[in-house]
């Protein structure tokens, strides 16, 4: 892309309609030679279909309890079993699925918006602006973990909007700093400059070309975050933090399950299988997805 | 570059007042509901009554009317002058810095023996994997290292509670001061950075075997072993040791929950409950601490990474 | 030049981890050697002395170890380490008995004077008068408002050695059975040091303070060889908090204690089966009860409230949520209780009869949703649970599913205690479930004030009843027991058949011990549990 720019807007625009064209058409061709994508991509979206229709496909309210039906073993009647109120573990599952990927998904684009913004900005002005973003992008890269999410949580208590929000404050920075990254060793390629002293108006030249074509690692990022965002979830709510007791969780089902292990360990072990294949089949996405990008970089690590 | 580092210690400064700032706010913000949470925590029990003269009493012993600014600046000088991090609110009379010191040397013996253990398992692993890449080997380390990633560390923990101290009684499950007592929370916090390490590890390696100074060397007849073990290897960790920088602070995060899972006394554990029970000076103090160490292991490892590679130039 | 660098860097890496090594070894096993260093010492006297083979008591215990100043940890250093006293005891029906005061008789609306036990020594030697008494009064009042609020605390006056006058701000006809409370404690005035902070507990209680380790939180107490009430059988205690239901669970099967509280109570049945441990399920004088909002126009009719309550079936939940650690709830008090109305029964389970009634109040479902509605609005019912005590979320959920078998909109919602007493203060509930301690003050009038009373500090229904109000007072201020006690069963009657708060169960505990230790009797009238000076460790 960094050959041969010249000084015509024409050319330019025919060189870069016909890169993206041969992107696709090419990734096209890399997803149809890898099996294993296609696998994680099926399954991905009869996961995502089974959590919006779980209303629909669950055969049981999750809700429902039967105190006499306790903690029973798979049968042909609850095909999981039931947890320690009576409730169907199947279809509590399945609503857990769509709590966590109603959560995680939310997260991580606001996380990415946020986060993207920040960085293409502080990596296209540079000077000062940028010092003051980056610092303010290592202010909250400074706190490791879960750690900024459960004293804000602790603070404004627990539920879905809430949950949402301590987990997007403590994940843009990653995106920021991830997409700054990026940017600035685009910034300097030839064309950007041109575009530049060509007089093009910064929001544009940031809009349509820092952007985009800096984006495709951090969207990897992204996908990969998904997972650290339901694991985060679940973690939280297993403290008592995130999701109140009630609705349907993997996290907090683990939490209340607890005290069952030994007695009745499908409690726990049930949306725990859950939370891995889910968050796995995440993992693969973003795994394929930079194997068919060709991004190499170790870096791409989610916080 | 000694620039350098006075530059990055005095940013390390600013980032730890900003935090402490931001982790005081957090957790100052609702002073009504702090006074009885704490007074149920403390002095009636959860479900009684807390008239309002016993909100009126614990707000003014612990100034919890005064305007937040206020507050932070009196905890910030105590703090920096006095060494003095304030009062816990549920541990009676014990001083804050007491309650840190005696956790904190549980949390880094954790956090030690899980960062020994994703090195000699994880680096190893790596290695091999990326030596027999594609072959079944490899295969299974692959698939094994993306399945441990996708777990939650908290029901690892479980499972593992569940296996070996409940069904085959081979280990104790809460307590501390032996060995025993390590094993299963250092396993269960290390799963998952061990699997990334190895995936890191393996990717590394493999570039650095397709470097064309590995091919020359290859070329001029040098034993493959002998090129492992002097050249790939050394180059290949060196992006290593920032990950396992990061690690570490991914590590401190993780222990909240292990520690909170295995009654172990450290930070981490030390955090939730004074979250669960408004312990203001106490969490506030908790994450200025974690925030800390965080910090200056990241900075260590930059260190290290230049003195490692000296290609690495800071301005 | 790379070559000899990296050549460092290798050492140095194993060299820090070699170092890691030993001090992580270092540090265990020195930490192993604290806790060791503390058993030994008193196991080695005890042989000496005793010429039965007993040993110290290892007590795992609910709470984690935060304080043992009596003012505000009356519940751990009184009830559990058993190191202080009040002057006022209970037998198991909540009668008061003389502790370490004999005899007390009010002398005027306002004040009231207790006779002293004489020949009681504190654990440093000294007589116990009623200088001390005063002190650790006058102490527990200033420190903690909620000891100031059971006794209305205005002063004290020492009259001789062993007479101490008490003054009240308003006439308070239970002011002994407020002494009851552990909080109330006899101290030495040598418990403070000379900036008056206070450093260890120096009571009378059969046990004697001996240390505490901060790292490990580990209380150990040793017997008192001068105990007033003679010879003590205990040789001591080690006891450490541990929090987690599972984790006290795992101590007593793994025999890392000897003594624990409240396992799981779907664990109960299971460990009670294990060889060598015994289980007991006990009541105790908590109950949980939903408090209903009279602020709600649908709760104000009581065929509704009655609808609810017949829509429950409490034996399930006793049964399946409490594993039967507890029992359903006959009454506002427990049956033990000297006062409780022995002729009250369970509230019965009808869900036919709750709809007939939801029914006749003008709730019928219209449309076929399977929610009833009166005027075109639905009957929502939200019910608001906190998150901590066992037991509680789950019933709030099976209560909820109770409520929509009837066909009540019942959301449940459950958060933390924090937030749901400001729930309840805000009024922003129809139910909110409460597991109360009916017994801070062993008397009949305690709840009845607090719960039912307009304007009760635990009136969050805010419930209004002039004529009950008379009624609680006039009760209140009877002094003749038989009398008194008569009184409170009719009131008792009223306010259960009533409905004003709506009762499920009564809470239980189970006490897990080795069976190895004997002699244990279980105390209801404590907050948690109280420790048995009369116990033996055997082996």
């Amino acid at each position: 892309m960094s050959e041969e720019v010249t000084t015509n807007p024409g050319a330019r625009k025919i060189i870069a309609a016909q890169s993206t064209d041969h992107s696709t058409k090419r990734w096209i061709r890399k997803i149809r030679k890898r099996l294993g994508f296609q696998v994680c991509l099926v399954l991905l979206g009869i996961l995502v279909i089974a959590a919006l229709f779980a209303l629909l496909i669950a055969p049981y309210d999750p809700n429902a309890i039967d105190l006499k039906q306790k903690n029973e073993d798979p049968s042909s009647a609850h095909i999981w079993g039931t947890d320690y109120l009576g409730r169907d573990l199947f279809s509590r599952t399945l609503f857990g699925a769509q709590t966590s990927l109603l959560i995680a998904f939310v997260t991580v684009a606001c996380a990415f918006a946020a986060g993207t913004a920040v960085g293409c900005v502080a990596a296209y002005y540079g000077g000062v602006v940028d010092e003051v973003l980056s610092r303010c992008v290592d202010l909250f890269l400074a706190f490791p973990g879960i750690i900024f999410s459960l004293a804000l949580l602790g603070l404004i208590g627990a539920g879905i909007l809430n949950m949402i929000l301590a987990l997007t404050v403590s994940q843009w920075a990653t995106f920021a700093r991830f997409m700054r990254g990026n940017a600035l060793s685009i910034k300097n390629l030839e064309y950007i400059q041109s575009a530049r002293t060509a007089g093009l108006p910064d929001r544009r030249i940031m809009m349509r070309h820092l952007m985009p074509n800096a984006i495709m690692p951090v969207l990897i990022l992204a996908t990969l975050d998904i997972g650290s965002v339901i694991l985060a979830t679940a973690g939280l709510s297993f403290l008592g933090l995130g999701i109140p007791p009630g609705i349907p969780e993997w996290g907090s089902m683990i939490g209340a399950g607890k005290e069952f292990l030994r007695t009745a360990p499908l409690n726990v072990i049930v949306p725990g299988l859950a939370i891995t294949v889910v968050v796995l089949l995440f993992n693969f996405l973003g795994e394929g997805l930079r194997d068919i990008l060709d991004v190499h970089d170790e870096q791409v690590i989610p916080g | 570059m000694h620039y350098y580092l006075a530059k990055r210690l005095a940013f390390m400064v600013l980032t730890i007042f900003a935090a402490s700032i931001l982790a005081f706010l957090l957790l100052h913000a609702v002073p009504g509901g702090s006074a009885e949470t704490i007074a149920r925590h403390t002095l009636v029990g959860l479900e009684e009554e807390v008239s309002d003269l016993m909100i009126t009493e614990v707000s003014d012993k612990y100034n919890l009317a005064d305007p937040l600014w206020k507050q932070y600046s009196d905890w910030l000088f105590s703090a920096v002058f006095r060494g003095d991090l304030g009062t816990s609110y549920v541990y009676f009379d014990t001083p804050v810095l007491k309650l840190i010191s005696l956790a904190l040397l549980p949390t880094l013996i954790l956090a030690g023996a899980s960062m020994l253990i994703i090195i000699v398992v994880g680096i190893p692993l790596g290695i091999y994997s990326a030596i027999h890449e594609n072959r079944p080997a490899d295969f299974i380390i692959r698939c094994a290292t993306i399945i441990a990633i996708s777990f939650p560390s908290f029901w690892v923990a479980l499972m593992l509670i569940l296996i070996f101290s409940l069904t085959m009684d081979w280990l104790p499950v809460t307590g501390y001061g032996t060995l025993a007592n390590l094993i299963l929370p250092a396993v269960a916090l290390a799963i998952h950075p061990t699997a990334v390490i190895v995936r890191i590890v393996r990717t590394s390696m493999l570039e650095t075997l397709g470097q064309p100074y590995i091919t020359f060397a290859i070329a001029k007849g040098l034993l493959f072993r002998h090129i492992i073990w002097h050249h790939a290897i050394k180059n290949a960790l060196i992006p290593v040791i920032t990950i396992l920088g990061l690690d570490f602070g991914h590590l401190l995060a993780g222990t909240v929950i292990i520690e909170t899972i295995f009654a172990w006394p450290g930070i981490g554990k030390l955090m939730v409950d004074g979250v669960f029970s408004h312990d203001i000076p106490v969490v506030t103090s908790c994450i200025v601490v974690i925030v800390i160490i965080f910090l200056f292991v990241n900075l260590c490892v930059d260190m290290l990474y230049h003195v490692v590679d000296p290609r690495i130039r800071y301005e | 030049m790379v070559k000899i660098k990296i050549n460092t860097i290798a050492i140095l890496i194993a060299l820090v981890v070699f170092a890691g090594i030993v001090a992580i070894s270092g540090c265990i096993s020195k930490e192993k050697a604290i806790v060791q260093e503390g058993i030994q010492e008193p196991t080695v006297k005890a042989e000496q002395v005793l010429t039965q083979s007993s040993r110290m008591l290892k007590f795992g215990e609910l709470w984690l170890i935060t304080g043992y100043d009596p003012a505000n940890n009356g519940v751990f250093i009184t009830e559990k380490a058993i190191v202080t006293e009040s002057l006022v005891g209970a037998t198991q029906d909540f009668k008061l008995v003389p502790t370490l005061a004999t005899s007390w008789s009010q002398t005027s609306p306002k004040t009231w004077i207790f006779t002293l036990r004489d020949n009681v020594k504190f654990h440093n030697g000294q007589p116990m008068t009623a200088k001390e008494v005063k002190f650790s009064l006058d102490r527990a009042a200033k420190l903690n408002a909620q000891n100031r609020g059971f006794m209305d605390y205005n002063s004290s006056r020492v009259i001789d050695n062993l007479k101490i006058e008490i003054t009240t701000n308003q006439p308070n006809p239970i002011l002994p059975e407020a002494l009851h409370y552990p909080n109330m404690a006899i101290i030495h005035p040598d418990s403070l040091n000379a900036q008056g902070n206070f450093m260890k507990p120096i009571g009378t209680g059969a046990m004697m303070f001996d240390s505490f380790d901060e790292q490990t939180r580990t209380f150990t107490v040793k017997k008192n060889p001068n105990y007033w009430g003679g010879p003590v059988k205990l040789e001591g205690m080690i006891i450490t908090g541990i929090p987690d239901s599972n984790a006290r669970a795992l101590a007593i099967e793994k025999g890392e204690v000897d003594f624990t509280v409240d396992v799981p109570m779907n664990e109960a049945d299971r460990i009670n089966a294990l060889p060598g441990i015994t289980v007991d399920k006990f009541l105790t004088p908590r109950k949980y009860r939903m408090v209903v909002n009279f602020q709600r126009p649908a709760l104000q009719d009581k065929r509704v409230r009655q609808a609810i309550s017949l829509a429950i079936n409490r034996d399930d939940i006793v049964n399946h949520v409490l594993y039967n650690v507890g029992a359903p709830a006959k009454g506002i008090y427990v049956p033990q209780m000297a006062w409780s109305n022995k002729d009250l029964d369970v509230l019965p389970y009808d869900p036919a009869k709750a709809k007939a009634l939801l029914a006749e109040a003008g709730y019928k479902d219209m449309n076929g949703d399977g929610i009833v509605e009166k005027d075109g609005k639905p009957l929502t019912i939200v019910i608001v649970s906190a998150q901590e005590r066992p037991g509680l979320p789950p019933m709030s959920e099976a209560i909820g599913q109770y409520l929509r078998n009837i066909g009540i909109d019942s959301k449940v919602e459950i958060m933390a205690s924090a937030a749901s007493s400001d729930r309840q203060k805000s009024g922003n509930f129809d139910l909110i479930m409460s597991p109360s301690n009916i017994a801070m003050i062993p008397d009949p009038s305690y709840i009845m004030d607090q719960w039912y009373k307009t304007n009760g500090s635990q009136n969050s229904g805010k419930y209004s009843n002039v004529t009950l109000d008379a009624l609680i007072e006039d009760a209140k201020q009877t002094t003749d027991l038989k009398e008194r006690y008569a009184k409170f069963n009719r009131i008792e009657a009223f306010v259960y058949d009533e409905l004003i708060t709506i009762v499920i169960a009564d809470y239980g505990v189970t006490i897990a011990r080795k069976d190895t230790v004997t002699g244990y009797k279980f105390d209801p009238t404590a907050h948690d549990l109280r420790m048995d000076s009369d116990m033996t460790v055997t082996g």
